[in-house]
């Protein structure tokens, strides 16, 4: 028992980036992420041993953030708190993936991540980010692979429109460069 | 190969490697024959590449120190707080009394309540825990400011009657490990109660209460409610209960 829990501590704080990023992605507000941050880790201690190993300690942890957040939701406490998402991008460090779209402005990108619709979002980090598969984003979120589905490709339409892409730009060029994924 | 009816999703799990090996191959094959088949491809990819730019940016963000050393000292403390933790959750916290409380990290760790906020919420948890329902006793503490005043008042080893919410019995004073006045107490009327409140700057905070039976003796839960309660008190940091001497100035202090 407190074998499972010291474990379950050691991967909380590994992890702590991804709940935040997660926890920003429910709540669009950083202050309300780290708040839901700190109790699904106080949370996930307390229930150290439902945590079955050799299964996703992320599916299993973001599993508690959104219960937590839902209930959060349900008492109507913190929805809508939406903050400016330039306040979120002054911190972005410059990387490789951002030069490869150097005509595209990663601020626009967020502004389009952050005017999705709330389950549209979430799909988008967990399969785009987390990379996990349409059966587990389907699991952890307990609807149809279908409607996971549905929701991610609504999402990456969008992203392309609002994040300055379109369709008859890109057929001018002769090649686009390869997409690693 | 004329007709390239793929709907977005397909070509989207295309794009994911989503799609078992015929559909992949399917979808390949029509591909090379349709342009436009695969520039809808290539934007899901795309589509892809530019949210994981986006959230990669915001994984490298620092995590506030703050927060690390909060889950530091969850970490290194005892499974008390986690005893603690439930009757928070099952407590049905009226919602007129939440609203002065800003956030999750309050809701959950029990640590910014008023007394008699919490007092309802534990009435909560003794009915989620299947004793008798929330006696109207419990209930009304939200209404009988008296428990702040007991508390400030009642010497350890006393008792003081709080009309309308039952006996307290002041059990001990200490400091906790933010250095922060506490009193460890009993209450009973229909049901009983121990629990530690923490004096703030203008009042007490209820930081940890738990049912430990009916007043009359029956449904009493044995041991594990002091077990539990002592778990908490390491966790944390309570320090050696003050003489009555330093108890008394203590308490002045906020009066």
């Amino acid at each position: 028992m407190t074998d499972a829990r010291d474990e379950i501590g050691r991967r909380l704080i590994v992890f702590l980036p991804n709940m935040r990023r997660f926890g920003y992605t429910l709540t669009r507000n950083m202050d309300s992420a780290d708040d839901l941050v700190q109790a699904a880790c106080e949370k996930a201690l307390a229930n150290a041993s439902g945590f079955t190993p050799g299964t996703r300690f992320d599916s299993w942890v973001f599993r508690i953030m959104r219960n937590l957040w839902i209930d959060q939701i349900r008492k109507g406490k913190s929805a809508g708190q939406a903050e400016d998402i330039d306040t979120q991008i002054d911190l972005v460090g410059t990387d490789g993936a951002r030069e490869a779209h150097a005509r595209m402005d990663l601020g626009d990108v967020s502004r389009a991540i952050a005017a999705l619709p709330d389950d549209q979002r979430e799909i988008l980090l967990l399969v785009c980010a987390e990379d996990m598969s349409y059966k587990e984003v389907s699991e952890l979120l307990g609807i149809p692979i279908g409607t996971v589905m549905s929701r991610l490709a609504r999402a990456r339409k969008k992203l392309v429109e609002g994040g300055g892409i379109n369709a008859d730009a890109r057929r001018s060029q002769p090649e686009e460069d390869g997409h690693g994924s | 190969m004329t007709t390239h009816d793929f709907s977005d999703e397909t070509l989207m799990a295309f794009a994911d490697g989503e799609l078992d090996d015929a559909e992949m191959e399917r979808v390949e094959a029509a591909m090379n024959d349709d342009p436009a088949l695969a520039e809808r491809v290539a934007l899901f990819m795309e589509a892809r590449e530019l949210a994981e730019g986006v959230f990669a940016s915001q994984l490298a963000q620092p995590v506030p120190p703050s927060l690390q050393a909060a889950v530091e000292r969850m970490i290194a403390a005892p499974a008390a707080a986690a005893t603690v933790l439930p009757f928070r959750e099952k407590g049905r916290v009226p919602a007129a009394a939440n609203e002065n409380r800003r956030g999750f990290a309050r809701f959950a760790m029990a640590a910014a309540a008023s007394v008699a906020i919490v007092a309802a919420g534990l009435a909560g948890y003794m009915a989620g825990q299947g004793s008798a329902p929330a006696g109207s006793a419990q209930v009304a503490l939200i209404d009988v400011p008296g428990l702040d005043d007991a508390l400030l008042t009642t010497a350890s080893g006393d008792t003081t009657e709080i009309a309308g919410a039952g006996t307290l019995t002041a059990v001990s004073t200490f400091t906790d490990g933010a250095n922060r006045v506490c009193r460890e107490f009993e209450l009973a009327s229909e049901q009983a109660f121990v629990g530690v409140a923490c004096r703030t700057t203008d009042d007490w905070q209820l930081t940890f209460a738990m049912g430990t039976g009916s007043a009359d003796g029956t449904g009493y839960q044995p041991a594990s409610s002091l077990d539990t309660l002592d778990a908490y008190l390491t966790g944390i940091d309570a320090g050696a209960p003050l003489s009555l001497e330093d108890e008394a100035a203590a308490l002045a202090a906020f009066r």
